[in-house]
């Protein structure tokens, strides 16, 4: 190997070398975007494998429900039906779930939730396997639904959804012990469900395997949790169940939980055929996760100039009928729930409760949203309690590196907010309304004012979020790196 | 370049292969399809994936390049434009490694974290803290409830930009899903039913509801993260939301104290407000 002087090096300068384009920091192209603007892309939808079978859920139509019995008779007679499986077929764990194994995989004795799985089905044709659905009996008791989040956290005479009690997760916060002020102001604040309607249905390709084992082709979100979720329920050990990523359609939290795997794997195995699930976007709704709907009752007390003295809030999030990630919720609204504000006397009561309500968990933002809506609103009504504006009132209270949180935690990295505040207000102002063209007004196309009664408003909005799991989980990545010519 | 990590649309797929070139000096990157064989790469959430995927990717080639500059007898050297490089001294990658390959695989971990006190709530919980701030101005139709937002402006310091219209995208991204819950989004459960299970009735901001944005990025580096880096993707869904709430109210005066805003919540009980 010769060692020789760069060409293009300065005399007497260090030698760096030309380096490439596309590094850190580069706006490098991504690798699947013409794919994808193209229409050309595979998503997880379009996998494909000759001879596959098309699975298909039956799903309870009530939000809580004792099962006296399920009948597959009519179904299984069905031409084309390779399979039908209920939670009798399930080999191994019958439940499976994030943070707590408290979902069935298919519905033992009672149903939770409107959507719950009750059965699935295989056939050689999508609509054959939902026609099969449709002649599967199952003799329903129906119960009187959970509905009232608050009730199912504060009221002990609520009925229960699972044996172990409604509360999911209660985490209070407190710090200080002043808790008047000379200004004060309360708001009880809602938060209605969101969902974060990802494009790419729920859909995956679960093929057997010779040695026993399964290929699962699958858009999620974490490969390893979900194969450590399926091998207990199948009854294999995690490597004869191996996952490959197929094309994600988006994501924001919905396949954090596990959604057609399980029952793709369980059909492909009974069937020894390959086989597909996509779900219809409707089935989609009942499918994943939404975003935590809440309710958050705020105290904020400050002195004349606008400080904060102290935060009370108490912070209701409805995980519906079964746990998924709802404690990480929990953790992150008590923690952050007096905003990325100094303030020394904090009482926080967050909750997570089980419901009937369709089952909720996480989504980008994972209960700081909800908390910030609250505390900002509360933040402009102290602004205008003290006649302050609302950047001066958060300029005065902003924390900084080095506060400490109502946690105690120290922040120690940059927290350059009243910096962040003051170029936001900086920004040049759009143009003044005055528009012709109805696209620019409210209403839109609908041509419903041509600036008649139109009014114009400005207002700002801060927050904190955490960056990484927390509350101690040992979180890690891994990865394999090959260097050839 | 072989990794567990989801790409879901946020461009850790692209990222992965931005590190290597920079801390590798090479030009073709090829990221191998995600899968179990493997170790995990964690969640594609929490804002995460550059952090800690990006991490274990910087970790793992850090690992080749040692092995590279040690073949090459150039411990102190680095690797830039297809070549070792040190001091005055630059030698081909390709001479180097002439039919070898070189492989290491890492784990990667951020410092530790702590529980929640159950009672107290006391605890060093979180890894890492990020922030974004908004602005956002709204026209309102104060006779019929209606609302257009003009413009949504916003400041998020993310540490380090690595790929700045990925990030942009993140940042435009995220304010489109406050926008969301903000004003259109809401799944209607009455009686633990849903009522509105399609895009028909659950609304999603398409481009003629999403405005402009300007953005002001900072970069103000975490000392225990990866190249610095804040994570970018979720601040945005937070402060979005109340700024524009916040207009609204500026414009109409009602109280809006529940998300989405409806029509009848602009209006009031009246029915009818009439414009200052």
């Amino acid at each position: 190997m010769t060692k020789q002087r760069d060409p293009h090096a300065r005399e007497g300068a260090p030698v760096t070398g030309r380096s490439f384009a596309g590094g850190v920091g580069d706006s490098a192209a991504r690798p699947d975007g013409v794919l994808k603007v193209r229409g050309a892309f595979a998503y997880s939808s379009d996998l494909w494998m000759d001879g596959m079978l098309w699975g298909a859920t039956l799903r309870s139509p009530h939000p809580s429900a004792d099962i006296r019995g399920i009948d597959i008779t009519e179904a299984v007679k069905l031409p084309g039906v390779s399979a039908v499986l209920t939670h009798e077929d399930v080999p191994g764990a019958r439940h499976y779930g994030l943070d707590l194994k408290d979902q069935p995989v298919l519905a033992i004795d009672r149903v939770r939730y409107q959507g719950e799985p009750v059965a699935v089905v295989a056939a050689d044709h999508p609509e054959t396997a939902r026609r099969a659905c449709d002649l599967i009996k199952v003799d329903y008791a129906v119960r009187e639904p959970v509905t009232d989040a608050r009730a199912a956290a504060l009221d002990p005479a609520c009925p229960k959804v699972h044996e172990h009690g409604n509360i999911v997760r209660h985490q209070p916060v407190r710090t200080g012990d002043v808790f008047s002020a000379d200004v004060v102001v309360t708001g009880e604040y809602e938060v209605g469900m969101q969902d974060q309607a990802f494009l790419g249905p729920e859909s995956g390709l679960a093929v057997p395997a010779e040695d026993g084992g399964v290929d699962l082709f699958v858009a999620t979100q974490w490969l390893h949790v979900d194969q450590e979720q399926i091998a207990p329920v199948l009854g294999l050990p995690p490597d004869k169940v191996r996952l490959t990523l197929s094309g994600v359609g988006g994501a924001f939290g919905a396949r954090e939980d596990l959604s057609m795997q399980i029952h793709a794997c369980l059909l492909a195995l009974r069937t020894a055929r390959p086989v597909k699930i996509v779900y219809g976007r409707e089935e989609s709704f009942s499918g994943h996760v939404h975003r935590h709907p809440a309710t958050l009752r705020y105290e904020h007390g400050a002195d004349r100039d606008g400080r904060l003295v102290y935060v009370k809030a108490e912070i209701i999030l409805d995980g519906g009928a079964y746990c998924s990630s709802t404690p990480a919720v929990v953790g992150n609204a008590a923690s952050l729930g007096a905003g990325p504000y100094d303030v020394a006397n904090v009482a926080v009561d967050a909750y997570g409760v089980y419901t009937n309500n369709p089952p909720c968990g996480a989504m980008r933002g994972f209960g700081a949203v909800q908390a910030c809506f609250a505390y900002e609103s509360q933040m402009d009504r102290l602004a205008e309690a003290c006649g302050l504006d609302p950047i001066e009132i958060r300029v005065r209270n902003a924390l900084s590196e080095g506060s400490r949180l109502p946690t105690g935690q120290v922040v120690d990295m940059p927290a350059p907010l009243t910096d962040m505040l003051r170029r936001t207000a900086a920004f040049p102002m759009p143009r003044s309304a005055g528009t012709a063209d109805p696209r620019d007004l409210p209403g839109g196309v609908s041509n419903t004012t041509h600036g008649e009664g139109v009014v114009r408003g400005v207002g700002y909005g801060i927050g904190i979020k955490n960056i990484c799991f927390s509350e101690g989980f040992d979180d890690h990545s891994t990865a394999r790196v090959r260097l050839e010519v | 370049m072989h990794t567990a990590a989801a790409e879901v649309g946020q461009g850790l797929v692209t990222l992965q292969a931005q590190i290597a070139r920079t801390e590798l000096g090479v030009e073709r990157v090829t990221v191998a399809p995600a899968d179990t064989t493997v170790g995990s790469a964690g969640s594609s959430s929490a804002s995460r994936q550059s952090y800690m995927t990006g991490g274990a990717v910087r970790t793992a080639c850090e690992a080749v390049r040692e092995r590279v500059l040690r073949l090459a007898g150039l411990p102190g050297g680095t690797l830039s434009g297809g070549h070792v490089v040190s001091g005055e001294v630059s030698v081909p990658l390709a001479e180097v490694l002439g039919d070898r390959t070189i492989e290491e695989t890492r784990e990667f971990r951020h410092r530790p974290t702590s529980p929640l006190d159950p009672v107290t709530g006391q605890g060093d919980s979180h890894t890492q803290f990020a922030f974004c701030v908004h602005r956002a101005v709204v026209d309102v139709d104060v006779e019929l409830g209606l609302v257009k937002v003009v413009e949504l402006a916003a400041v998020q310091d993310v540490g380090k930009i690595l790929n700045p219209i990925a990030l942009e995208g993140q940042i435009h991204g995220g304010t489109a899903q406050g926008l969301g819950l903000a004003l259109m989004e809401e799944i209607q459960v009455r009686d633990g039913l849903i009522r509105n299970p399609s895009f028909t009735d659950y609304l999603i901001p398409t481009i003629l509801d999403m405005p402009p944005m300007s953005l002001e990025i900072l970069e103000n580096p975490d000392p225990h993260a990866p190249y610095g880096l804040r994570g970018a993707g979720e601040p945005p869904t937070l402060s979005s939301t109340p700024a524009i709430v916040a207009a609204i109210r500026d414009a109409c005066g009602a109280p809006l104290t529940r998300i989405p805003v409806r029509p009848e919540h602009i209006l009031g009980p009246a029915g009818r407000r009439v414009p200052a």
